[in-house]
């Protein structure tokens, strides 16, 4: 076991008792790597942590429940997580409430944006776009301390942000996007970086209801997440920020480089530049 | 002003105490169009209502103190608004909480994120991108049942919603960017639209407080505004769906001004099953 490649290090996973975040948690702690799984349901959670030991061994995992938009519980479950395990380097901001709050299929049944419950709708642009700054405002302070960190958010694809029928689970993920690049220009040079991962797709978890009718096959696997999350919490990425990955496209067999530019992209839409009109004592102004 | 080319129409203007949303406000009445003015504050507020009301006449107005975040409240406003003027056919979401809220100087002083007040951070998310929604949804029935209307959504140029400094606001505003194409979407075809209309780039008022030192008359002038507003709100915008206006560039042509909502120039992305067309 002393070979693995993330031996040391320590993770906190939100909405990992299931889905992408139970996949990288499994990913990791394959690695080596400690992890305090987050999640609203315990017994979901127990039921997690015992596969996530079963890849890394007995001990590697903490249950944690805790609601990532309490101020309160947030910061306890970042406590416990040090208490527990005397720190962490990497903070995974996976829970995310998806589609299938407001369609059992976004294909075929696509509700109007009038037609959506008041409260619902709050709720998912709530965890998905303040959940993961919360979490992040507790733990940045800590990795900056430390010199070294990592923080990695799920959104999703960037056509997905404005996929109409699935409520506001598109506008909050563009919100995430957005700050996630305020979170990497913010955190440069203090040794922590932050990222963007997402699957590439809708992806065989429950977000995609089975009253979609798609092939589960056809859809994204979990499992993907795991090399590139992986390898963006190594040593190896040190240098990599404000970038978002695709995992669909992360092929291990590609060297490095290649690698990286055939999954990875700038953090939200930069590609398309500078379009505001800015004063002049403003306007160099690096994004 | 019964002449005008927004005569007949009732329009809803959030924000509308100050800044943008004033001077938008002053343009629609102008041009013939009768307000519902929705503000927090409700000095400012009747101060507008004022103006407006001296321009258009007395039954020009109606000024509705209201919190457009607050489910109720939001939901209360429209239907004033409706109970005063039988009607409504144009909402702008120009309510927002913007970079003063977070802190004095923002460009010169960016605070981290993490040095941010949670609190402070979801208030602007809830302002900024769950406001216009609960405005929007509470008044698109009305709309749709006329066969014509507008959602007009003030947003951010592109590359300033991941701006460090300004808290929620650049992010907040990526939702309601979003929000907008999809609301778009929704619309196609009931003869109500939903398009973002913009500055273009930092605009001369709270939301650039004096301390960040740049001069007040190299920024974007508010009544830069007027004219896209008041083009938007009438019937020579009809077709016009799913589509961002930028008010800086509104001199140089409808092409030079205007850009499909959010960023689709950047292609088809997801990874979908054969099933899925999107």
């Amino acid at each position: 076991m002393t070979d693995r490649a993330l031996e040391g290090s320590t993770a906190i996973i939100t909405g990992a008792g299931r889905g992408l975040g139970k996949a990288m948690a499994e990913g990791l702690a394959a690695q080596g790597t400690k992890i305090a799984l987050i999640d609203l349901e315990e017994d979901v959670l127990t039921a997690a942590v015992a596969d996530v030991e079963t890849a890394g061994g007995q001990g590697c995992a903490l249950a944690v429940t805790a609601d990532v938009t309490d101020a309160d519980r947030a910061r306890a479950a970042i406590d416990r997580t040090i208490d527990a395990f005397g720190g962490f380097d990497i903070l995974i901001n996976d829970a995310a409430m998806g589609p299938q709050f407001f369609t059992d299929n976004f294909v075929a049944d696509t509700p109007k944006f009038w037609e959506h419950d008041v409260d619902l709708w709050h709720r998912v642009l709530t965890v998905n776009a303040f959940g993961p700054q919360l979490m992040a405002t507790v733990a940045a302070p800590h990795l900056v301390e430390r010199g070294w960190g990592r923080i990695v958010n799920v959104t999703t694809s960037l056509d997905t942000m404005y996929l109409r029928g699935c409520g506001a689970y598109g506008p909050s993920k563009a919100a995430l996007e957005a700050n996630t690049r305020i979170m990497a220009q913010d955190l440069e040079g203090t040794g922590v970086t932050a990222n963007v991962l997402i699957p590439g797709g809708p992806a065989n978890t429950r977000m995609i209801p089975d009253a979609t009718g798609f092939d589960r096959d056809e859809l994204v696997q979990p499992e993907v997440m795991q090399a590139p999350v992986c390898w963006l919490c190594s040593t190896d990425a040190d240098d990599i920020s404000n970038m978002r990955f695709i995992a669909a496209m992360w092929d291990e067999n590609l060297p490095r480089d290649e690698r990286v530019s055939a999954a990875g992209a700038p953090t939200a839409w930069a590609q398309i530049g500078s379009v505001a009109r800015r004063p002049s004592a403003w306007a160099d102004a690096d994004r | 002003m019964a002449d005008g080319k927004l005569a007949g129409k009732v329009v809803m203007m959030t924000g509308a105490g100050r800044g943008l949303g004033r001077t938008m406000a002053l343009a629609l009445t102008e041009a013939g169009a009768k307000l519902a003015l929705v503000d927090l504050d409700g000095e400012e507020l009747q101060e507008v209502a004022g103006e407006v009301q001296d321009i258009g006449g007395g039954d020009a107005v109606i000024p509705l103190g209201a919190d457009v975040c607050d489910p109720d409240s939001s939901a209360t406003a429209i239907y004033y608004a409706i109970e005063k003027f039988g009607r409504l056919d144009v909402l702008f979401n120009n309510a927002a909480l913007g970079p003063q809220a977070v802190a004095a100087d923002p460009f010169g002083k960016p605070p981290k994120f993490w040095e941010l007040d949670p609190f402070t951070f979801i208030r602007m998310i809830d302002v900024n991108a769950a406001g216009p929604q609960l405005m929007a949804a509470a008044a698109v029935p009305h709309m749709i049942e006329n066969g014509w209307g507008r959602i007009i959504n003030i947003t951010t140029a592109l590359d300033a919603m991941y701006v460090p400094g300004m808290g929620a606001y650049g992010p907040s505003k990526a939702a309601l960017e979003a929000h907008t194409a999809i609301m778009a979407r929704d619309l196609d075809g009931t003869g109500v639209t939903a398009n973002a209309l913009i500055p273009g780039g930092p605009a001369n008022t709270r939301m650039i407080p004096d301390a960040t030192g740049i001069p007040r008359d190299a920024l974007i002038q508010p009544e830069d505004m007027q004219a896209p507003a008041v083009w938007l709100a009438s019937n020579d915008s009809d077709g016009h769906n799913g589509e961002r206006f930028i008010a800086g560039h509104w001199n140089e042509g409808l092409e030079k001004a205007s850009a499909p909502c959010a960023w689709p120039q950047l292609g088809k992305q997801a990874i979908l099953p054969k099933s899925i067309e999107r």
